[in-house]
């Protein structure tokens, strides 16, 4: 099935204005990482994905239309930016466009990339990229954002630390508009970055988050190890100070004391 | 500092395929090259052997062998390169693979995932023959997915990671003959 396109009338510097939409696509990341290529800057938006999927190739539900659900690709135009850049930008983007619509709301980052309102998770980010050698060939970033779901679409997902804009605010934007909103920021940091130091995204980043310097545990897979969580790392690592010693790690579930996150 | 005094002190200080460092230098925009003189001074005037630092993207590695300075200028985990590292690092130069043997290291810091999913059987195994181009694994680092593509076409001999394992700069993933 061939997309709708529709202009975003935004003005742009890196990224596309026009988005590509489909009704229906097994999943947007997948979609920009198969065999077809596509222009710098590119966003595909669906309204619903047959195999929306996270970290590890955990499912991402999602109901038609409740969700925004869509997928940026970059080509080896940004190869200078460190891989991990993509992550920050993302979720830094996703603050401020949230933020820029309902300034009202409790919102947060959690290390690497997940967006929280009231300690609740609304917003998930997936990146993924294709390496060959040490050549960085393209980057996909997906996102998906809980816009419209109400409480029983979370407790009958088991979903006790997931949340939806429509249940935290009073925003009434449509889909669209958050999105432009979302492809404006997203913009806007890819041109911070390509123009200043990467440092202003860190510095950024971490203005977002008010877990530093509080109780957490992060989960690599093998072990559970608790600390407090005491910087960002310069590349992007997170470093948590367990009984004084600072370890950086670079994957993992951060989980922060006395929350459901 | 002018480029002139650049090119001096880099004499001065021994450092090979000066043209090759400069042209490296000059390719990572997250990259200062003041830093590096600076180490490069900080190494050769007292009793240091190695300085590293990391910025944001890039690793820099400055080191003193044998009564030598050199710099080596490390892609960092995270920034892909066209070219390889330039020089020796303290370790020296590692012997080059023969013709047969080809190993698969990893661009950058983070978990080895052998299957796109914990449930899901791996990519590959020993004794599978990939083609370039295929998907080896994926290596995870600030929640980025990065699938590590061949670069080669041959028959997978040695896996040296382990699923979920940690894995370091340019360690050895994947020995294809």
């Amino acid at each position: 099935m061939s997309p709708e396109k529709i202009h975003t009338g935004l003005s742009l510097q890196i990224l596309n204005d026009k988005i590509l939409h489909f009704k229906s696509i097994n999943s947007t990341n997948t979609y920009l990482l198969g065999a077809h290529s596509h222009s710098n800057g590119t966003v595909v938006l669906a309204d619903f994905q047959t195999s929306g999927r996270g970290r590890l190739a955990r499912v991402w539900e999602s109901k038609k239309a409740e969700s925004l659900l869509f997928s940026i690709f970059l080509n080896r135009d940004l190869v200078s930016y460190p891989h991990f850049a993509f992550t920050f930008i993302a979720a830094i983007s996703v603050f401020e466009a949230l933020q820029s619509i309902a300034p009202e709301i409790n919102l947060a980052l959690k290390w690497p990339n997940d967006i929280l309102i009231n300690n609740k998770k609304v917003c998930g980010i997936l990146v993924e990229c294709r390496t060959s050698g040490s050549n960085l060939s393209k980057i996909v970033i997906g996102i998906g954002l809980n816009v419209l779901q109400d409480k029983d679409f979370f407790k009958k997902q088991g979903l006790k630390g997931g949340t939806s804009l429509a249940l935290e605010t009073k925003v009434k934007s449509s889909l669209l508009t958050i999105l432009k909103q979302i492809i404006l920021k997203t913009d806007q940091n890819l041109a911070l970055y390509k123009n200043t130091d990467g440092l202003e995204i860190i510095k950024k980043w971490k203005s977002y988050c008010p877990y530093i310097g509080k109780k957490i545990k992060i989960d690599n897979g093998k072990e559970i190890i608790p600390g407090i969580f005491h910087d960002i790392g310069t590349d992007g690592s997170i470093i948590i100070d367990s009984k004084g010693k600072l370890n950086n790690f670079y994957a993992g579930d951060v989980t922060v004391e006395n929350t459901e996150i | 500092m002018k480029s002139t005094e650049i090119l001096e002190l880099m004499k001065n200080v021994n450092v090979k395929n000066l043209d090759e460092l400069l042209k490296f230098i000059k390719n990572v925009e997250s990259y200062d090259t003041d830093q590096v003189l600076d180490l490069v001074k900080v190494v050769e005037s007292h009793d240091i052997d190695e300085i590293e630092i990391s910025k944001w993207g890039t690793k820099i590695r400055v080191s003193k062998n044998t009564g030598q300075v050199g710099a080596t200028v490390l892609p960092a985990a995270q920034v892909p390169v066209q070219q390889p590292p330039i020089l020796p690092d303290s370790n020296g130069v590692s012997p080059a693979p023969s013709s047969e043997i080809l190993e698969v290291k990893t661009p950058i810091v983070g978990t080895f995932y052998h299957a796109p999913a914990p449930d899901a059987g791996p990519f590959v195994k020993v004794g599978d023959v990939v083609t370039k181009g295929q998907t080896l694994c994926i290596i995870e680092a600030m929640k980025i997915m990065n699938e590590i593509e061949s670069p080669y076409s041959g028959k997978i001999v040695k896996i040296l990671v382990e699923n979920s394992q940690p894995v370091e700069f340019d360690q050895v993933l994947f020995v294809i003959e």
